[in-house]
């Protein structure tokens, strides 16, 4: 027996105690992973409103199309950076019932309005330059199995192809991450030229534009002066700032991070509560048992990372399993939710975090104890019956 | 001769404790000199600080006043890591309620000394062998203390007390929760490590026939060595 078997002993030694203590360690770090990784998703999905952008559609509902040369007298005013258009493809793979977000779009304007779309650079050359390429994102690609260079067939509920029929030929050429900073993986973009020249009708028109704005404090501004250019003509628009609605949406994500951050701490103090008193308990009744220790020459020193080292040792082994049960159950989640949260993700910083508050947790919990042990006078401890 | 080699040399020991605003005095201006190999016997009432002079010569105590040499040493100058140090190498406590531990077998217990040594698995298993061998208890090694005799519990806990090769070891009333049958014999085996391995042994007792196993006998009284008889 060693050093590292006696700690161990000594954790095994009240096993009930030892495995309801690291169970409630492990249990307060599945909750705090799991609410980082929602924290993190909420907090995403206020940056996926995306302050710095409006949206124009057409007057009278999203389903009237607009037509393709807005881009330009929108791209005129003031304080637009650029506009780009897409059009809601209405497609599915196999299963009719199963819409997919496909949209067709225009690249280079896509790429600006979407900078934080992470394609891997040859792939986005190869997609460039192949009229019925796709860009797929990961969440997609993973549920169907798709490969970069996979030849597939999507139909179309809404248009048909010139060839006849509603099914459209695609090759996979890209596939997008980008979950880290909140974009949604679950969608799929084809270059609108392709679209436009293979359809049956509807050409030369789109779906809605996405407008980048330099200020989003000019947002209302910049919306009125687009929806004024179309004014009067067949074709009205109706531009949202969504700055109302993103100030809302905010302050209530706000406060669910809030109330996110209130419960982790509520948690990790329960836990810490728990671990100390289980060690504390464990401490007093080996008052003797530590004085002898001492007696055979064990030091202050000695004394006290022998009681850290077994606080550190339960919570260190039950709150990192408690973390990587999180990590597992976050990817699943991630999987099942990918439409809603797409920011739902554990990332790398966020588990180091997790860890170092763990190692806190561990020290600090076992401090009290530790710290009795070492200061254990051990004539006095020993006179005690 | 190795018999007069003095090992313990205690000048003008005093160790006071406060109550309130009395002070007790327990042991007052003590002088007493032990020499390697001896066997004494520590008497006197309930509460005339015979553990507390043990517990001042184990280096687990400090007293208010006077020196303590260990071979020529103060302990009572050294720095608390120091005199861990030195307990660990100098000192083997064996205690009336022998104090092992409950989740660890009787190998194991032995051992524990040797944690703190640059040992090896191997040597510490070998050592702590040798040491159960000495105390005659080879067959109960993988025995939890609930599993063993309160005689064989205390013989363990001689076995951890010699595990070290201390020169020095300090029995606070041994066979005090032992019959007699039991005491007889761990008096014996006290008495061969003292004559077979030549440890000096400081032992507490009430009991007259068990001061028999010693060379020495000598009891406290206020605060101070009274008798001091040897043979
Ligand atoms: N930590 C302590 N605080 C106060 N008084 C103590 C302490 N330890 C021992 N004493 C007192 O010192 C006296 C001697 O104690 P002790 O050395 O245990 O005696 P003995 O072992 O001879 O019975 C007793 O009166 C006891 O109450
Ligand atoms: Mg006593």
């Amino acid at each position: 027996m060693g050093r590292p078997g006696f700690i161990f002993r000594n954790l095994m030694r009240h096993k009930a105690r030892t495995f309801m203590t690291g169970f409630s360690v492990f249990l307060a770090f599945v909750l705090f992973g799991l609410l980082l990784a929602l924290k993190q998703a909420f907090s995403f999905g206020v940056d996926l409103a995306g302050a710095d952008r409006l949206i124009t559609i057409h007057k009278v509902s999203l389903v009237q199309l607009l037509p393709i040369a807005y881009r330009y007298p929108i791209e005129q005013v003031e304080g637009v950076e650029v506009a780009a258009h897409f059009t809601w493809f209405g497609g599915y793979y196999r299963e009719p019932n199963n819409q997919l977000p496909v949209f067709p779009t225009e690249i280079d304007s896509f790429l600006q309005i979407y900078s934080e779309f992470s394609i891997p650079p040859e792939q986005l050359a190869v997609w460039r330059g192949n009229r019925t390429g796709l860009l797929v994102g990961k969440t997609m690609a993973d549920s169907f199995s798709w490969k970069v260079g996979d030849r597939i067939s999507l139909a179309s509920n809404i248009f048909e192809n010139i060839n006849g029929g509603n099914s459209w030929e695609f090759t996979i050429d890209g596939i997008f991450r980008g979950a880290g900073n909140g974009v949604d993986e679950f969608q799929a973009y084809m270059h609108y030229d392709y679209f436009n020249e293979s359809r049956t009708f509807a050409r030369d028109e789109v779906g809605w534009f996405l407008v980048k704005i330099s200020d989003p404090a000019d947002a209302d501004q910049v919306a009125k002066s687009i929806d004024q250019i179309f004014a009067n003509s067949p074709n009205e628009t109706k531009t949202t700032t969504e700055k109302g609605f993103v100030q809302a949406f905010a302050s209530q994500v706000g406060n669910i991070g809030k109330i996110v951050t209130f419960i982790m701490a509520i948690v990790l103090f329960s836990s810490l509560l728990v671990t100390g008193n289980a060690i504390a308990h464990g401490v007093s009744e080996r008052t003797a048992e530590i004085a002898v220790l001492k007696a055979m020459g064990y030091t202050d020193l000695q004394a006290l990372r022998l009681i850290l080292s077994e606080n550190l040792l339960l919570t260190l082994l039950f709150g990192g399993l408690g973390l990587l049960f999180a990590v597992v159950l976050t990817g699943a989640l991630r999987f099942m939710l990918a439409k809603y949260l797409p920011g739902l993700a554990l990332s790398g910083v966020q588990l180091l975090f997790a860890l170092a508050v763990l190692l806190a947790l561990g020290l600090i919990s076992g401090l009290v104890p530790a710290y009795r042990a070492m200061a254990l006078d051990v004539a006095e401890a020993l006179s005690r019956r | 001769m190795i018999e007069n080699k003095r090992l313990l040399d205690l000048i003008k020991v005093s160790r006071y404790y406060r109550k309130g605003k009395q002070q007790i005095k327990v042991l007052d201006q003590l002088d007493l000199q032990v020499n390697a190999s001896e066997f004494v016997a520590l008497m006197g009432p309930s509460g005339s600080g015979k553990t507390t002079l043990l517990n001042l010569i184990g280096g687990i105590d400090k007293p208010t006043s006077g020196q303590i040499l260990a071979s020529g040493q103060d302990i009572t100058k050294l720095s608390s890591v120091k005199l861990g140090k030195w307990r660990a190498k100098n000192v083997g406590f064996i205690f009336q309620s022998y104090y092992l531990m409950p989740h660890l077998n009787a190998l194991q217990n032995v051992e524990l000394p040797l944690l703190l040594t640059k040992f090896s698995a191997k040597q510490r298993r070998q050592r702590a062998m040798a040491a159960l061998e000495v105390v005659g208890l080879k067959q109960r090694v993988k025995h939890r203390p609930s599993e063993l005799s309160g005689g064989q519990e205390q013989r363990v806990a001689i076995a951890r007390a010699i595990v070290g090769d201390p020169m020095l070891l300090l029995a606070d009333e041994p066979t005090g929760d032992l019959d007699a049958t039991t005491t007889g014999e761990i008096l014996s085996l006290l008495k061969s490590l003292n004559e077979d391995y030549k440890k000096t042994i400081l032992m507490v007792t009430h009991d007259h026939t068990a001061a028999d196993y010693a060379d020495r006998t000598i009891s406290l009284s206020k605060g101070r060595v009274g008798q001091d008889t040897h043979g």
